[in-house]
């Protein structure tokens, strides 16, 4: 059996939705298990006391790559057949950028807001409304944003193909920069702890 | 080493475990399947939906827009490649050599051959082996010269008109009139004697980066 099972014929469309929805209970169940149902612990991230959000997303990119790389090195997984987003280098910029942006102000990102209203927090269920109204006035607007939209089109490229690297040689550095960024996490988290720490202690003293 | 082992929290033995991983994954390559696997009602489709061609005029517009989400591939042998005609972002890959050519079964392809044959034995090749963005430039080289260098805008409105002498002068070529037989095509392409193309035919249009901002 290869993978990806529904470009093989393994099931159909109708049976991919069912696919699709116990996938996405789980991704639900992951964010819900990560505390990322809640604004707070999302926000924290950018306030550096938590960074559980970079260690999170960072750990399931590296256990993706990994599972994908060994899958399509023993021959069960077709990489060449998984669906790239195409990349459009300018628009997707301004895009993160956007994204960011929103994410700090409402204290979510698309999936935790579903997640965060599933678990019935109203601030969630405004942020997932809010997102629609966007994609909505993103729709109406698009002929005005479409320069943009379609500038820089470099295809459905992979930093591997991109740079000319080797594939592994990629993985490899990926799981680098992972360790890497989780350590470099674990330091920040203690300084800042330690910071708040000093700053209640000298509150209580100044009381 | 078990001992070792047993000191560290479960995030460090996971963290290990990545890192092992990753050091074992530096030789791997993604394999392809090799397989073809032809589907007759795909193929069917994607000719009755018109997704196997590309109108060298579509070309000459993203190639003058700087667009580089395709990659152009010249199916001529090298010697045919090298006298030119050449269209500008264009890469000589001869048929045998597609197998190695490192292109990836979702982008863009587009094929241009001397003749459509050739072009269409490609198409069917990366098509069936699961290449779903392959297109043949309408025409091949031929087509290329006589609707983008050399244009035949008789009877064509003045603003398709001043398009086509636009578009054909971005990559040094001419429109012409009527029936003339004008069109500088190298022997290869046509057996009346007819000059050369001028030089900047094929030099006008810097050759762009096939990937890149």
């Amino acid at each position: 059996m290869m993978a990806p099972l529904l470009k093989y014929g393994a099931f159909g469309a109708e049976t991919s939705l069912v696919v699709a929805f116990v996938l996405g209970l789980g991704f639900g169940f992951a964010l819900e298990r990560a505390g990322f149902g809640s604004a707070r612990k999302l926000v924290s991230q950018f306030y550096l006391d938590d960074l559980a959000v970079f260690k999170v997303m960072f750990t399931a990119i590296v256990t993706a790559m990994l599972g994908v790389t060994y899958l399509s090195w023993m021959g069960l997984l077709d990489l060449s057949r998984v669906y790239l987003v195409p990349t459009f280098l300018a628009p997707q910029i301004v895009g993160g950028l956007l994204l960011g942006i929103g994410f700090v102000i409402g204290g979510y990102c698309p999936g935790t807001a579903l997640a965060a209203t599933a678990t019935g927090r109203f601030d969630g269920l405004v942020y997932g409304l809010g997102l629609y109204a966007g994609t909505v006035a993103f729709a109406e607007a698009f002929p005005l944003v479409k320069p943009l939209y379609e500038a820089t089109p470099m295809g459905q490229t992979t930093i591997p193909r991109y740079f000319h690297l080797p594939y592994g040689l990629v993985v490899f550095a990926v799981v680098l920069m992972a360790l890497g960024g989780f350590a470099g996490a674990g330091w920040v988290e203690k300084k800042m702890a330690a910071r708040k720490d000093a700053a209640s202690r000298q509150r209580t003293a100044e009381a | 080493m078990l001992k070792f082992i047993r000191t560290l929290s479960t995030n460090q033995r996971l963290a290990a475990l990545a890192l092992v991983l990753g050091v074992v994954a530096i030789p791997a390559t993604p394999a392809g399947s090799g397989r073809a696997t032809i589907s007759a009602r795909e193929m069917t489709w994607l000719m009755s939906r018109g997704a196997d061609r590309v109108d060298p005029r579509t070309l000459a517009d993203w190639i003058i827009q700087g667009r580089s989400d395709y990659r152009l591939i010249d199916l001529r042998d090298a010697a045919a490649f090298a006298a030119g005609p050449r269209i500008p972002t264009a890469e000589n890959i001869p048929v045998a050599a597609l197998e190695d050519a490192g292109l990836a079964p979702d982008e863009k392809i587009l094929l241009v051959a001397a003749d459509g044959a050739r072009a269409a034995q490609a198409w069917f090749l990366l098509t069936a082996q699961g290449y779903t963005g392959v297109a043949i430039v309408r025409g091949g080289i031929r087509g290329w010269t006589e609707d983008v260098l050399y244009p035949n805008v008789d009877g064509m409105s003045a603003a398709a008109r001043a398009r086509a002498e636009a578009v054909s002068a971005h990559f040094g070529g001419s429109a012409r009139m009527g029936g003339g037989a004008a069109i500088p095509l190298p022997p290869s392409l046509s057996q009346a004697a007819v000059p050369p193309p001028p030089p900047s035919a094929t030099k006008a249009a810097p050759r762009k980066k096939r990937e890149g901002c």
